[in-house]
């Protein structure tokens, strides 16, 4: 596969600690396109190896508008449903540039181990010194390691360590959109995380016709009145949350958008720190940024003050748990109660639709209506942006926001950046397949 | 005409610039690249190449490092036949000079008209402006791109004019004003003045930017601006054309050298073992690019021997390695001399350990300049190697290419 890829596939089998690369065929992105549509054919061909997929969008990476995540696909342990995570902020795209379009990780390690993944190459390293580490230690440790602070990674925490149903799978230092349990699978493996950099460059077919495109979508984009937002608050106030705003606006520092994205979705709250401060902060842990909107919710509803739920939020990533489940399920109301509750807490997140997609994502559009009406055409709706997002590799958030963002201009923009011609019936083939 | 065979001193005291020759010869289909270290020269293992090229850098490095030893050998072979290509430092490395090391050199009547007792008033401030040489000072009064114009000595009719770039080369003046074949003709809207426009225009303009003076059966061609910079395709172009008619005159003129045909002791590597030594030098590259990056976004610098350094030129030497990989990947067969492999994985892998040693000493504000010597130095040694790995077999593969072409 020559162009928007690697044309790379990586197989990593723990359990002999080898490393294999596969070609890309064209002819399976002619029939499963991207993303999701891969990952899941992957999950399926290593199913006997209880495989951890990651993999990328067709489109990720590019000038397309909001082409920033990547995907896990595995089996969730706390559902047994073959589930797909969002892989956001700069993460997602880095997995691409590292040199690989998809990475299956099969077995399970005798020993911890984290994987270091960079302009094509893969080692399986000793993870003895970040094992038992939080999820910000070991992202230090690593990128001081290597000497990149642009290092991406993917960790677990303690939670994932200590098999917690909640365990999440966090991306640099902040939680992510992992309800599943992935982390507690990568703990299972003994598999600490991912650590992704490099600086590889993505060819692509029609390189002018494609920017010249991507440029025309962007600016259709760019005439949204949404545009003028900012932030998770925002989100939570056009999803009807309209009291979370002036709650936490006393301690917002800044609003930061994922890879090429035009809204900023996630919000940095400082917490130990003056969010008036324009320069960088010296302190080491100023504050937090949160992308999930409901577990910043679910904070305030449990009675906590913004400064404590950004504490509660900062402490969740640390520990490598979902701050959703906590802040549902935990039952405590100050900030040391819920650290404290963490190793207890108990109860099933609830996934909506066929299970297969993160309720990280709000499962409704956002800020435009899309002409839709009724909870089940809402809810079928969801399901195929979600899938449509991760197939192409586009900020799922975004992507309920902005219709602009169609299937035929992504199919229009896959076909010109690989000169394959993707129709939209393999796409809803694909969709099919996704959601069984 | 049979294919030049050129060397390319890439030893103590050169700048990246020498990767730019390479880039342009690989360009022009050269692909007899040997890479020299201040050793090999001294070993006279120059005696058989058509073409001896001593690009930009630290002159005073670069001929301590030679010492008198290498001097006498440069000398011989351009007596012999030989073309000596010298940019910017290469340039003033064989001029007439009294000061030590220098003395090893003189070689050729030529003298700079960028020296001055008293130091110009700099309207730039940057230590790239001046060098002190004994009581006096080689300053340089502009960077960047400036305008030449070739002579009526270059052996064409009409005369040309190209831009090239200069970063610290001289402005010369022959013993023989047939020697000049291009001189400065102007400034460009690029030139960066560091003295006024009126020191710069009296340093440079209708003085010597490139001579050739010929010496005994060879040459010297002396270059003040890096012709050789791949961003100037014309410049370019007068090097090539500069190697292609020396070695005609001298295979035509009969005085080529007898060159020994006899296979000097390789080895080839296939299968698994050849695709791990890839995989290692990919590694351990991808490794020091990384932290090399990062460094870029530090505020310092390194004063080494009388030339500054910034981190980025670390990413200069390691890109130029990284973006042939590819090519050296698509060989199923290695060939290599014994003991390069090891040479090779050696020196990248400490070459990682060091780069990142010293983004934790800037980090901790310690002392680096001692950790950026040794990483200077390594990436010298890395980069011979690699590159000494990289032509022989893309030199084998074109030769292999020819043979089969014959065949049919």
């Amino acid at each position: 596969m020559e162009y928007l890829s690697t044309d790379k596939i990586l197989v990593i089998d723990l359990n002999s600690a080898q490393v294999e690369e596969e070609e890309l065929d064209e002819s399976l992105v002619e029939e499963k396109i991207g993303g999701i549509g891969i990952t899941k054919y992957l999950y399926d061909k290593y199913i006997e190896d209880d495989p951890i997929v990651i993999g990328t969008g067709l489109l990720s990476g590019t000038t397309y508008p909001a082409s920033a995540s990547g995907q896990i696909t595995a089996k969730s342990p706390v559902t047994g449903k073959v589930c797909h995570c969002p892989v956001i902020y700069k993460a997602g795209v880095e997995i691409k540039y590292s040199g690989f379009d998809y990475i299956v990780v099969k077995g399970q390690s005798q020993s911890p181990v984290y994987l270091w993944v960079h302009d094509g190459v893969a080692d399986i390293s000793d993870a003895a010194d970040i094992w038992g580490k939080d999820v910000w230690e070991s992202t230090d440790a690593l990128r001081k390691f290597v000497g990149d602070d642009l290092l991406q990674t993917m960790m677990i925490g303690p939670a994932g360590e200590n098999g917690s149903d909640h365990a999440q799978v966090c991306y640099n230092h902040w939680t992510s959109p992992d309800r599943f349990g992935f982390g507690k699978l990568f703990g299972s493996k003994n598999l600490k995380g991912f650590a992704f950099r490099g600086m590889g460059l993505i060819e692509i077919a029609e390189p002018e016709d494609y920017v010249e495109r991507s440029l025309e979508i962007l600016k259709e984009v760019k005439e949204n009145d949404f545009l003028e937002k900012k932030g998770i608050a925002q989100i939570l106030s056009a999803l009807g949350e309209e009291d979370v705003e002036a709650w936490i606006e006393p301690i917002i520092h800044r609003h930061s958008a994922d890879f090429f994205t035009p809204y900023a979705t996630n919000t940095a709250l400082f917490i130990d720190e003056d969010p008036g401060l324009l320069e960088e902060s010296k302190k080491d842990e100023p504050g937090v940024l949160v992308s999930d909107v409901y577990a910043l919710l679910g904070f305030k509803n449990i009675g906590l003050s913004a400064v404590d739920a950004g504490r509660a939020l900062k402490a969740c990533a640390k520990y490598g748990i979902d701050p959703f489940a906590v802040a549902q399920f935990s039952g405590k109301t100050t900030i040391e109660e819920i650290k404290e509750s963490f190793d207890s807490i108990k109860g099933v997140v609830e996934i909506p639709g066929s299970g297969h997609f993160s309720p990280w994502c709000p499962t409704r559009p956002i800020f435009n209506d899309f002409g839709l009406s009724g909870d089940d055409e809402i809810t079928a709706w969801w399901e195929r942006r979600q899938a449509v997002s991760m197939i192409f590799g586009i900020q799922p958030i975004f992507c309920l926001m902005c219709p602009e963002l169609t299937e035929e201009n992504m199919l229009e923009l896959a076909s010109i950046g690989t000169d394959l011609e993707l129709t939209q019936e393999t796409l809803d083939a694909v969709i099919d397949d996704i959601l069984g | 005409m049979k294919g030049p065979k050129i060397g390319l001193y890439a030893g103590s005291g050169t700048s990246h610039s020498w990767l730019w020759f390479v880039d342009l010869f690989e360009k022009a289909g050269f692909y007899d690249l040997v890479f020299l270290d201040e050793f090999s020269v001294q070993n006279n293992e120059i005696k058989e190449l058509d073409v001896l090229v001593v690009s930009g850098g630290d002159t005073f490095a670069v001929a301590k490092s030679l010492g008198k030893e290498g001097g006498q050998n440069i000398k011989a072979f351009v007596e012999q036949g030989g073309t000596y290509i010298g940019s910017c430092a290469g340039a003033y490395l064989p001029m007439n000079s009294s000061k030590k090391p220098l003395d090893w050199f003189n070689f050729v009547d030529v003298k700079i008209t960028n020296l001055s007792k008293t130091l110009p008033l700099a309207e730039i401030k940057t230590c790239k402006f001046c060098t002190s040489y004994g009581c006096d000072f080689v300053f340089h009064p502009v960077r960047e791109a400036v305008a030449l114009k070739t002579t009526s000595f270059y052996g064409k009719e009409t005369p040309i004019e190209f831009t090239a770039p200069l970063y610290g080369g001289p402005g010369m003046k022959a013993g023989d004003p047939s020697w000049v074949v291009a001189v400065y003709n102007g400034f460009t809207p690029k030139t960066s003045f560091l003295t006024s426009r009126k020191i710069a225009e009296k340093t440079l303009i209708n003085n010597a930017a490139v001579i050739r003076v010929p010496y005994n059966n060879g040459s010297f061609y002396l270059l003040g601006p890096h012709l050789e910079h791949p961003k100037f395709k014309e410049a370019n172009q007068f090097i090539i054309d500069a190697v292609i008619s020396e070695t005609c005159m001298v295979q035509n003129r009969g005085t080529s050298k007898y060159r020994l045909e006899s296979t000097p002791l390789k080895e080839k590597i296939t299968g698994k073992q050849a695709k791990e030594l890839l995989l290692s030098i990919r590694r351990e590259l991808s490794n020091s690019r990384i932290v090399a990056g990062s460094l870029e976004f530090l505020p310092i610098q390194w004063l080494i021997g009388q030339k500054v350094y910034e981190p980025q030129k670390v990413r200069v030497y390691l890109e130029s390695m990284f973006k042939r990989l590819k090519a050296l990947e698509k060989n199923k067969v290695l060939i290599l001399k014994p003991g390069l492999n090891e040479r090779i994985t050696r020196a990248a892998k400490q070459l990682t350990i060091e780069l990142r040693r010293i983004k934790r000493e800037i980090d901790e504000n310690l002392e680096s300049l001692k950790t950026a010597i040794v990483i200077f130095d390594l990436l010298h040694v890395l980069s011979i190697s690699f590159f000494e790995l990289y032509f022989t077999n893309m030199f084998n593969n074109s030769v292999q290419f020819k043979e089969s072409l014959g065949n049919i």
